[in-house]
């Protein structure tokens, strides 16, 4: 996958494993998703960063329990807003 | 990947094409409206931008919110381009606005008009205020990010009292400060970093950081002068080869992230900074975007102090 090296579920160890671990359940458990998503593997060389990717994620789904709620729209839509703009096809 | 709110993956296009003419309720609008310039321009977002979104009943502590939001996605944006990820199963939205569609070149108008050399806005917030939403520093939530930035930075920098309202966010924050302080791999070396912030939030036109970042590079050996080099006219010229390539490719992802191709990290492997220094690069221009993004879209008021370590203040 993609332009760079990547450290995967199935070799990563220390945080990057846990964070591995967050972020399936998350996704999992919230959307349904088989894996984690591609576009946090970008960071997976440097702990540090995977680990902010993981911060993002709690962040935008309430510590994994749940999507984007409240607000007077659903708030995933500023995500797709800020996608869409920057032409990112991802 | 779009939620299901819509009943048309075209009204993803249609938003893209002009979000003023999709057929979606006007409170969306007014959203994508303000998500756009936050994306594109935030330099040019005003305090009557965020009267506009109050006027359509939207709260300051939700502005706050979707600022997050918003500063979030950027990274998960440039993670996407930088890393050349492929689609995951079923991201049919990913299909109908990728690098094929006549949509995607729209993106070069606002992306590409920032210009080196920018001095970045100057913040009018009311008096007493940090920014142009109202904040809420004293509530007990917010504590003890307030006493980590303290003890690390001397005082309590107005971007993190601006997100005062939420203990996630403020975690956020306070992880990215500490990571933009320097490099996180062996590659990249603390002048090429602090040369990527400078010239980033120079390119957002972010006049909060710039305070930091100009104090940053005047640490090093030839420091004077120095955040004028990398903010002036861009000569690749100026540079050694491996800080024309970091620099090059900081430009590359901060205007226009969707044009970095395979080759952007073959030219790290064989400069020797490998793939280590080029996700390094990534994800410092990602982070000072981010919040640069935040500090232009939110009026934050640039801090008296730099954002430096007590450490480093010392120095």
């Amino acid at each position: 996958m993609g332009y760079i090296r990547v450290i995967n579920e199935d070799e990563a160890t220390g945080t990057v494993a846990e964070d591995y671990t967050y972020l399936a359940e998350s996704y999992g458990t919230l959307f349904g998703f088989a894996k984690t998503p591609n576009v946090y593997r970008t960071s997976s060389l440097i702990p540090s960063y995977f680990r902010y990717g993981t911060l993002l994620n709690r962040f935008i789904t309430n510590n994994g329990k749940k999507p984007a709620e409240g607000g007077p729209l659903p708030r995933v839509l500023v995500n797709f807003g800020v996608a869409a703009f920057s032409a990112c096809f991802y | 990947m779009l939620p299901v709110v819509y009943s048309d993956y075209k009204i993803a296009e249609q938003i893209v094409e002009d979000p003023s003419t999709a057929p979606i309720p006007n409170l969306h609008k007014a959203m994508f409206a303000w998500v756009k310039k936050f994306t594109r321009n935030s330099w040019d977002l005003t305090a009557s931008d965020i009267q506009t979104l109050r006027d359509v009943g939207i709260a300051d502590s939700e502005i706050g919110v979707w600022a997050q939001f918003a500063a979030a996605q950027s990274v998960f944006v440039m993670m996407g381009d930088g890393g050349g990820v492929t689609l995951d199963d079923g991201n049919e939205v990913g299909a109908v606005v990728g690098r094929d569609r006549p949509t995607y070149n729209q993106a070069e108008g606002g992306l590409l008009a920032s210009a080196p050399g920018s001095a970045g806005n100057t913040v009018n917030a009311a008096e007493n205020m940090v920014a142009w939403i109202v904040t809420d520093e004293a509530c007990a939530d917010f504590q003890p990010a307030a006493v980590w930035a303290k003890k690390r930075y001397g005082f309590v920098p107005n971007l993190l009292k601006s997100i005062s309202s939420d203990p996630i966010a403020s975690q956020n924050m306070m992880s990215a400060f500490e990571l933009l302080e320097a490099p996180q791999s062996e590659t990249l070396s603390p002048r090429q970093h602090a040369l990527v912030r400078a010239l980033v939030s120079d390119l957002n036109r972010c006049a909060y950081s710039a305070v930091t970042t100009r104090a940053l590079l005047q640490q090093f050996k030839d420091g004077d002068g120095l955040y004028e080099k990398v903010t002036g006219p861009w000569n690749p010229d100026d540079w050694n080869q491996n800080d024309r390539l970091v620099l090059s490719f900081a430009i590359k992802t901060a205007r226009n992230a969707y044009k970095i191709v395979e080759s952007d990290a073959q030219e790290f492997r064989d400069a020797g900074l490998g793939d280590e220094g080029y996700v390094d690069v990534l994800n410092t221009v990602a982070l000072q975007t981010a919040y640069d993004r935040m500090a232009n879209s939110l009026g934050v008021v640039a801090d008296d102090s730099p954002v430096l370590t007590v450490k480093l203040s010392a120095a």
